[in-house]
C-alpha cells in the first residue's frame, strides 16, 4: 500500500437559488461532515447566508469507476467563517432522492471502513 | 472483543461514557458541535464535554481535567493532534483508562500510518456520517472496556515484560497464542520478551510468526527490524525497514533508519527514492534532514567513483538545496569534488553558502581549499596567513597551511602551525600529524 486513501473522486457544486448565483468553478467545494439529513461544506465567502436556499450536487466516482450523483435542495442553517476566503456552511436537506442519499452515505461509510480496516490490521491483535 | 448483544453493548457504553470527561479538539466550531451532539446521543453528559479549538487550550485542559476520552483533529494549525497524545498518556498512563481518537479530513497514508505507530484507539475520516462516527467510537471503547480474554492475556504479558519478568511473560503469551486464530500481537510481545533476554534469534522467530498471521503488523515489522539490527544482520534488516517505510512512509525515524542501512548495505540506487519520500514529508526533524543530506553526498561520491559525474552532481545539488545553509553538508560536497579534481563545480557549490555565512570560518576554509587546488601552495599560504592574522580559525585552514608550508619547504613554519592547530583542536591531533607526515587525508563524510 503506497498510495493515499483517496479512493473516491468528488465533484461538488452549489447554486444559491435565493441570490441566483453559483459557486465559481475554480473553487473546490469540500464536504466536511454529513450529519443526519444534512451536509457541512466549505464554500467561498459570501456564497450564501443563513436562511438562503441552495441546490447542491455531488458527483462521486468510486475506484471501480461506478459513478453516483446526489442532488438536493437545501437550506443554509448555519454559517461559520473558516478563513479569510472560506466559509463553512451547514445545510439541512429539504428535497432529495433517498436512494441517492443512501448511495452517497454508503460511499463514505465504505471509505471509513477501508481506512479503519487498514488501521486495525496494522495495529494488529 | 467480547461478543455482546447490541442492547447490552449500548447500556455498557452509555454508562461508561456518562461517567467520563470527553475533550473535543477541532478548530471548527461546527465540527466541535457535531461531535459533541453525537457523544451526547451516546450518553455523554453536557457538563463532561470539553470543547476547544486550539492545541494550547487542549494541552491545558488535559492537564487540568484529565479527560478519559480525547477526540482530536489531526491538523491543529502548526501542531498535530497526535502531539497531544503524549500529554494525555502522561496524565493517564494506564492505557485501559485513556482513549485517544483522531478525527480528520487528512486521509494521507502518512496521517494514518502515524496514527498506527502512535497506537491510538481509532481514526475517523471526515466527512463522516453520524452512524459511522458512533460505530468507530463504539469499536474503540469496547476494545478498552470489554477486551477479549486473548487481549487480557496479551496485556498481562506486556505488563510482565515491563516488570522485567520475561520468563513469566513468555508462559502467559504462549497461552495467549492459543486463544486467537491470528495472534500477531501475542507473537509480537513474545518477541519482545525474548528480546529483553537478548535472545535475538528467538525474538526474530516470534516477530516473523506474527507477520505470517498479519503481514502489515506494524509492531512485528518494527520488532523484526530491531532484532536483525541487534544481530548485525544489516542486509536483512534493510529489507524489513524498507517494508516498514513502504507502509509507513513518513515516520522520520523510519526514514533515518532506512537511509542508514541503504548506505551500510551500499544500496545507493534506493537513496534517491528515499529522497522523494523525504520531499513529501510534512514533519522533518533536524536528524532526518542531516541524514538525507549525508546520504545524498555519500551516494554522489559513489557515482563519481563510478564515473557517473552528472548523476553525482544532481545528488549534490539536491543535498545542497535540502541543507538550506547547513554548512557541514556544503563542506562535504566541496571536499569530495576537490578530491576528484572537479574544481569548477567545487567553486560553484561555494555559492550555496548563504550570504550571512560568507564571512564565517566555514566559508573561508572551503574557499582556501579551492584556492589551494586551483592556484597551488604559494597563493594558499598567502591567503591562509591573511585569514589566521584576521583571527579566522578552522581546522581545514591549518591543514592547508601545514601542507602548503611543507610543499614550500618551510618546515619550521609547518611545525609552528602544527603546534597551534593541536592546541586549538586537540581531538584532531592525529589528523594534523598525518598532514605533517605528508599523508593523504581521506574524506570522511558524516
Amino acid at each position: 500500500m503506497s498510495t493515499d486513501f483517496e479512493s473516491i473522486k468528488l465533484q461538488v457544486s452549489m447554486n444559491n437559488t435565493t441570490t441566483n448565483t453559483a459557486v465559481r468553478k475554480n473553487f473546490t467545494i469540500r464536504i466536511i461532515e454529513i450529519p443526519e439529513r444534512g451536509l457541512v461544506l466549505e464554500v467561498p465567502i459570501r456564497s450564501c447566508a443563513r436562511g438562503h436556499n441552495v441546490i447542491v450536487q455531488i458527483e462521486t466516482v468510486k475506484p471501480d469507476k461506478v459513478r453516483g450523483i446526489f442532488q438536493a435542495t437545501a437550506k443554509v442553517e448555519d454559517l461559520e467563517s473558516a478563513s479569510e476566503s472560506v466559509d463553512k456552511v451547514t445545510l439541512s436537506l429539504v428535497q432529495f432522492d433517498e436512494k441517492q442519499w443512501k448511495f452517497l452515505c454508503d460511499t463514505f461509510s465504505r471509505r471509513q471502513r477501508e481506512i479503519e480496516d487498514f488501521f486495525f490490521a496494522a495495529k494488529g491483535s | 472483543m467480547s461478543k455482546l448483544d447490541p442492547a447490552t453493548q449500548a447500556k455498557i457504553l452509555h454508562k461508561y461514557i456518562a461517567d467520563r470527561k470527553v475533550l473535543i479538539v477541532d478548530s471548527s466550531q461546527v465540527s466541535r458541535m457535531t461531535i459533541s451532539n453525537i457523544m451526547m446521543s451516546m450518553g455523554a453528559k453536557a457538563d463532561n464535554l470539553i470543547k476547544v479549538g486550539e492545541f494550547q487550550e487542549a494541552k491545558e485542559e488535559i492537564e487540568k481535567n484529565k479527560p478519559t476520552i480525547v477526540i482530536s483533529d489531526y491538523d491543529l494549525g502548526k501542531m498535530c493532534g497526535l502531539d497531544l497524545l503524549q500529554k494525555h498518556r502522561l496524565h493517564l498512563p494506564d492505557p485501559k483508562d485513556s482513549i485517544f481518537i483522531l478525527v480528520t479530513g487528512n486521509t494521507s497514508q502518512i496521517a494514518v500510518a502515524r496514527a498506527v505507530e502512535e497506537d491510538i484507539d481509532n481514526f475517523i475520516i471526515k466527512p463522516f456520517t453520524a452512524n459511522d462516527f458512533k460505530g468507530s467510537i463504539i469499536r474503540a471503547l469496547l476494545a478498552k472496556i470489554r477486551p477479549s480474554e486473548y487481549i487480557q492475556a496479551v496485556e498481562k504479558g506486556r505488563e510482565l515484560i515491563a516488570q522485567n519478568r520475561a520468563d513469566e511473560a513468555i508462559q502467559v503469551l504462549q497461552n495467549a497464542k492459543g486463544m486467537d486464530p491470528r495472534p500477531a500481537l501475542a507473537c509480537y510481545y513474545l518477541g519482545q520478551a525474548h528480546f529483553t533476554k537478548k535472545a535475538f534469534d528467538a525474538a526474530r522467530e516470534n516477530y516473523e510468526a506474527g507477520l505470517s498471521y498479519n503481514k502489515i503488523h506494524y509492531k512485528c515489522m518494527h520488532g523484526l527490524y530491531e532484532a536483525l539490527m541487534a544481530g548485525k544482520q544489516h542486509t536483512l534488516a534493510y529489507e524489513v525497514i524498507k517494508r516498514v517505510s513502504h507502509y509507513f512512509p513518513a515516520n522520520p525515524q523510519n526514514l533515518t533508519a532506512v537511509l542508514r542501512l541503504a548506505i551500510i548495505t551500499k544500496s545507493y540506487e534506493d537513496v534517491e527514492r528515499y529522497y522523494q519520500i523525504f520531499s513529501s514529508i510534512e514533519l522533518r526533524n533536524e536528524e532526518t534532514i542531516k541524514y538525507i543530506c549525508a546520504a545524498l553526498v555519500i551516494c554522489g561520491k559513489h557515482y563519481i567513483q563510478q564515473k557517473a559525474r552528472a548523476r553525482a552532481l544532481e545528488l549534490f545539488s539536491k543535498a545542497a538545496a535540502t541543507a538550506s545553509g547547513r554548512t557541514k553538508i556544503l563542506r562535504d560536497i566541496i571536499t569530495v569534488l576537490l578530491e576528484f579534481g572537479i574544481h569548477q563545480k567545487a567553486q560553484e557549490f561555494l555559492g550555496y553558502f548563504p550570504n550571512d555565512q560568507r564571512s564565517s570560518p566555514d566559508y573561508h576554509a572551503m574557499s582556501l581549499l579551492i584556492l589551494e587546488a586551483t592556484e597551488g601552495s604559494p597563493m594558499a599560504i598567502e591567503r591562509g596567513r591573511e585569514l589566521i592574522n584576521s583571527n579566522v580559525h578552522d581546522p581545514v585552514i591549518y591543514q592547508i597551511m601545514i601542507r602548503a608550508s611543507l610543499n614550500a619547504q618551510h618546515k619550521a613554519a609547518a611545525e609552528d602551525l602544527l603546534r597551534t592547530a593541536i592546541q586549538k583542536w586537540p581531538e584532531q591531533k592525529n589528523l594534523f600529524e598525518q598532514v605533517m607526515q605528508g599523508k593523504k587525508i581521506q574524506t570522511v563524510l558524516a
